[in-house]
């Protein structure tokens, strides 16, 4: 059995002697290392750029800019607004903004020519925050864009108003913020690109979207899309950000043009920072309305989103915001109003959750409100809500799985929730949450299965290709556990390729938690046809029915003849090199029975909705502010367990990420300006910051994912700033409703309380 | 302008010619394609550069490689011969410390220098020795396995 057992990565050895490659990594005869020249001004007209010095210098091979490239606005997939250039040749919309690029023999040669541009610029009135990009004389930062407005969603189900102006309800009203944080990603943005002979584009890009970054590419250089081929290398780490089209990519690629010759560009930490894409910060007025006996009645969410100065990903992010949460708890009434809001701020990208650590943020505050007011155990309240397996919640979405209880319950089991609820200690406290994930989100109308090839080699061994990208998560182990599985073959004899737009097919990447579902159920169903040709090769090979065979241990066998039998290698070798036979090669193709989520109608996005309850202790140093989190208890339904080593260790990560994003990190701007672009100064967890935590499962089973199993990766981290603040709160009696929580924040909280006191 | 220096890297000398600007991670990375040494951050923050200098772990990018002349530099790729693991490495795989693999190899580098230096088990001085490498990936409690399964089995071996 491979399935369900505790097995590293299938490519840890090689990483642990330093023998993997990665983008960052990749070397080519004659290649040339590119730099991206930023825009100092937060917004500001371009008015002309010179690029003769930087020329003259020597080692500098090219210099391109926004005017040498196709004028093109793209934007991510055609469903989203289409705001952005390769390179910006009109204005630049903040720090950091990409305006020119250079091709030099080495990394401080291009550095040098960068400094050789001569840029001029008009500099225009920027807008940092919310207030400002919305006020009615603010500057605009696209002129198609009235308002500073880049997009809206709004909807009402049930009857809201009526719902909150029942007699005798509980009500809750309160407003949140969040910060930028960075994914902090170990290995940078970076590509590697060339051109062949016959014209046509490879990029070499450690992202985890290959289909579509090639559409992106195709439609900001206007080339045909099957004149790109995008090949994914090992990734070291994306949490979701490695997803879109940086405009390195486009600049990289004109750079290899214009050289004839190969060109890699790598970002820098600092770049990371200054032109990465970023968690979005927000700003959520929210309201909850809840019967006496504790049953939620109604929501109104009024959500702002600061998406900077691009669109990017942000509309798809509006969406699961808009939705996801609803479906936790049972809860008959919403009503919805969100808007993105441009700022002069770097654009923002997909992180770990997409929008759910911050909503979670919210709504799981204002169930300890209204358990306070309702003199209820807030994990009773919590329990009671709760969505159970067979719901189909407010939107739609169908529970065919839910372990949100059983996991609640497991919580307050292990915490000792009741008996340390009961004998309470000073300035220590516990806090509670839980939260839903998606997995495999539909996000379009047209194809969003996965398709995976598999190919029996004659001595035996198995090749996977899927479009499906590993980048440090376990994907390819998964896949090779599936497929060893079901084929009863050992796991090292299963190889899994990277994406590589040429070979593998169209594949919508691994974001939104859908990899083992759709993608592992692709692995399944191609190693299952593989299976069946086995045993039709094995039934020609004996003159046998199919039906009198079997399969085990790697093994093809006549059914109670034990002196017929042959390895999976024999027969795929018989296979092979008998006439009219060939070689075992199966596809796989799965495709889900979901709908696209549509605020005016009921769907059903996902294939499968994961969960998971968590319970944080903490102890607070009233005199210094400082929190140390005593233990985190944390229970997660992601279905059956396919590899519990992998799972522990996606857990533990994501808690990580959440801890920091509550307590540390944050990307800080003082009027515009990022204060701290490293991981230190960004407040980025190291070994000291990870307490003990204990990761446990629920026993569900999902009908619709592989052997049972749905998507784990984004469970850990969004109830993560809900219970850390809540514990908070019952240590010092201070409800925290915008993040991070530093210690100067408590200590001044605590200040003020013994004033009022 | 570029100066030739000697270096001495995994037990071999090499010849090269650098600017004298140039870090240790950039010429162990560019020119010698030791691509094991990874650089996550260029500034001393993560540990993903790490290499022994002399036996000590170092992070390289804050080293200049004109100055390692005369050192012993050991990269990751130098810790076991071509297909084998130290007992480092084979614990980092047994207990899943691995996920991207980037931080992997300052990691292991970092921690071979702690169990070198530290012979008795003391998480204090283990997370201490490890502070400065940042890891994303497994929220650092199965690297902190691995490096104390290490070290049991070395202190068995010791015996």
């Amino acid at each position: 059995m491979a399935v369900g057992k505790p097995v590293p990565v299938v490519d840890a050895r090689a990483k642990v002697s330093g023998r993997t490659q990665y983008t960052v990594d990749l070397h080519r005869p004659g290649m040339l290392y590119g730099k991206i020249l930023r825009s100092p001004h937060h917004h500001a007209r371009v008015v002309s750029i010179d690029t003769s010095a930087a020329l003259h210098i020597p080692g500098v091979k090219a210099v391109v800019t926004g005017f040498d490239l196709p004028r093109v606005r793209y934007g991510f997939g055609w469903r989203h607004r289409q705001d952005m250039y390769a390179l910006s040749w009109d204005k630049a919309r903040f720090k950091g903004d990409e305006i020119a690029a250079v091709a030099a023999v080495d990394e401080s040669t291009a550095a040098e020519a960068l400094q050789a541009i001569v840029v001029e610029y008009e500099p225009l009135p920027p807008v940092f925050d919310f207030d400002a990009a919305l006020a009615g004389d603010a500057p605009l930062l696209h002129d198609d864009a009235p308002g500073n407005i880049a997009g809206t969603l709004a909807f009402s189900k049930g009857d809201v108003d009526a719902a909150f102006a029942e007699p005798d309800v509980v009500v809750v009203e309160g407003t949140y913020e969040t910060q930028r944080v960075h994914q902090c990603y170990m290995e940078p943005m970076g590509c590697l690109a060339e051109w062949s002979p016959d014209g046509r584009l490879t990029m070499y890009i450690g992202s985890m979207n290959t289909s579509g970054i090639r559409w992106m590419l195709a439609n900001s250089l206007e080339l045909p899309i099957s004149r790109v081929r995008v090949v994914q290398p090992n990734v070291g780490g994306s949490f979701g950000s490695k997803v879109t089209n940086a405009g390195l990519y486009p600049a990289t690629a004109w750079l290899a043009k214009v050289t004839g010759r190969p060109v890699r560009t790598v970002y820098t930490r600092e770049e990371e920072y200054f032109a990465g894409r970023p968690r979005v910060n927000n700003r959520i007025w929210l309201k909850t309305a809840a019967r006496r006996d504790g049953s939620l009645l109604a929501r109104e969410v009024k959500l702002l989103n600061d998406v900077g100065a691009y669109v990017e990903m942000a509309a798809a992010m509006l969406e699961v915001m808009s939705h996801r949460s609803d479906s936790l708890y049972r809860i008959p009434n919403i009503r919805f109003d969100g808007r993105m809001v441009y700022t002069n701020k770097s654009p923002i990208g997909a992180y770990r959750g997409f929008g759910n650590p911050q909503m979670t943020f919210a709504y799981e505050e204002q169930l300890d409100r209204i358990a306070r007011e309702l003199d209820m155990d807030p994990l009773e309240l919590r329990l009671k809500n709760a969505s159970r397996q067979g719901d189909v919640s407010v939107h739609g979405w169908e529970l065919k799985s839910c372990g949100y209880p059983q996991a609640l319950e497991i919580v307050r089991e292990r915490s000792g929730w009741v008996q340390k609820r009961a004998e309470r200690r000073p300035f220590r406290g516990l806090g509670v949450a839980g939260t839903i994930h998606e997995g495999d989100d539909r996000h379009s109308t047209g194809f969003a299965g996965s398709e995976a090839t598999l190919e029996i080699f004659e001595d035996g061994r198995v090749s996977i290709t899927s479009g499906e990208g590993e980048f440090g998560q376990g994907a390819h182990t998964t896949f090779a556990q599936i497929a060893a599985e079901v084929l009863t073959v050992p796991l090292e004899d299963v190889s899994v390729r990277f994406p590589d737009t040429d070979i593998s097919a169209y594949a919508l990447g691994p974001w939104g938690s859908r990899i083992t579902i759709s993608g592992g159920n692709a692995v399944r169903y191609a190693a299952e046809a593989a299976r069946n040709q086995l045993l039709e090769e094995a039934a020609v090979m004996w003159d046998v029915r199919t039906e009198n065979l079997g399969i085990a241990e790697g093994r093809v066998f006549v059914e109670g003849d034990p002196e017929r039998s042959s390895t999976v290698a024999e027969v795929a070798k018989a296979a092979l090199y008998r006439l009219n036979g060939g070689v075992i090669r199966t596809v796989g193709k799965e495709e889900p029975s979901t709908s696209m989520m549509n605020p005016e109608i009921q769907s059903n996005p996902c294939s499968a909705y994961s969960f998971a309850a968590q319970v944080a202790e903490v102890t607070v140093d009233p005199d210094t502010g400082r929190v140390t989190i005593e233990g985190i208890w944390t229970a997660n339904d992601c279905g059956r367990v396919l590899n519990p080593l992998m799972a522990d260790a996606q857990v533990e990560a994501s808690v990580l990420q959440g801890i920091g994003f509550t307590l540390s990190e944050h990307m800080e701007y003082r009027r515009g300006h990022l204060r701290e672009a490293g991981f230190l100064g960004t407040g980025t967890p190291n070994v000291y910051d990870m307490p003990p935590v204990e990761v446990r499962y629920t026993d569900t089973h999902d009908p619709y994912g592989p052997y049972g199993a749905k998507g784990v990766a984004e469970l850990g981290q969004p109830p993560i700033p809900a219970a850390l603040a809540g514990a908070i709160e019952d240590a010092i009696g201070v409800r925290f409703t915008r993040l991070p929580i530093t210690p100067e924040d408590i200590v001044r909280a605590l200040q003020k309380k013994e004033d009022q006191a | 302008m570029k100066q030739p220096i000697v270096l001495n890297v995994n037990g071999e000398t090499h010849e090269l010619l650098v600017r004298s600007t140039e870090t240790l991670a950039s010429v162990l990375r560019g020119q010698l394609l030791l691509t094991g040494t990874k650089e996550a951050c260029g500034v001393g923050e993560c540990g993903a550069c790490s290499v022994l200098i002399d036996g000590r772990a170092v992070n390289s990018c804050l080293l200049l490689a004109v100055d390692m002349e005369g050192h012993e530099i050991v990269t990751i790729e130098g810790l076991a011969p071509e297909g084998e693991l130290t007992p480092l490495q084979e614990a980092f795989v047994e207990h899943g410390a691995v996920h991207c693999g980037f931080c992997t190899p300052g990691m292991i580098v970092t921690a071979t220098d702690y169990l070198r230096n530290s012979p008795r088990h003391d998480r204090g001085a283990l997370k201490r020795a490890i502070e400065g490498n940042v890891c994303r990936c497994t929220g650092y409690v199965k690297i902190v396995e691995a490096i104390e399964d290490a070290q049991a089995r070395l202190e068995v071996d010791r015996v």
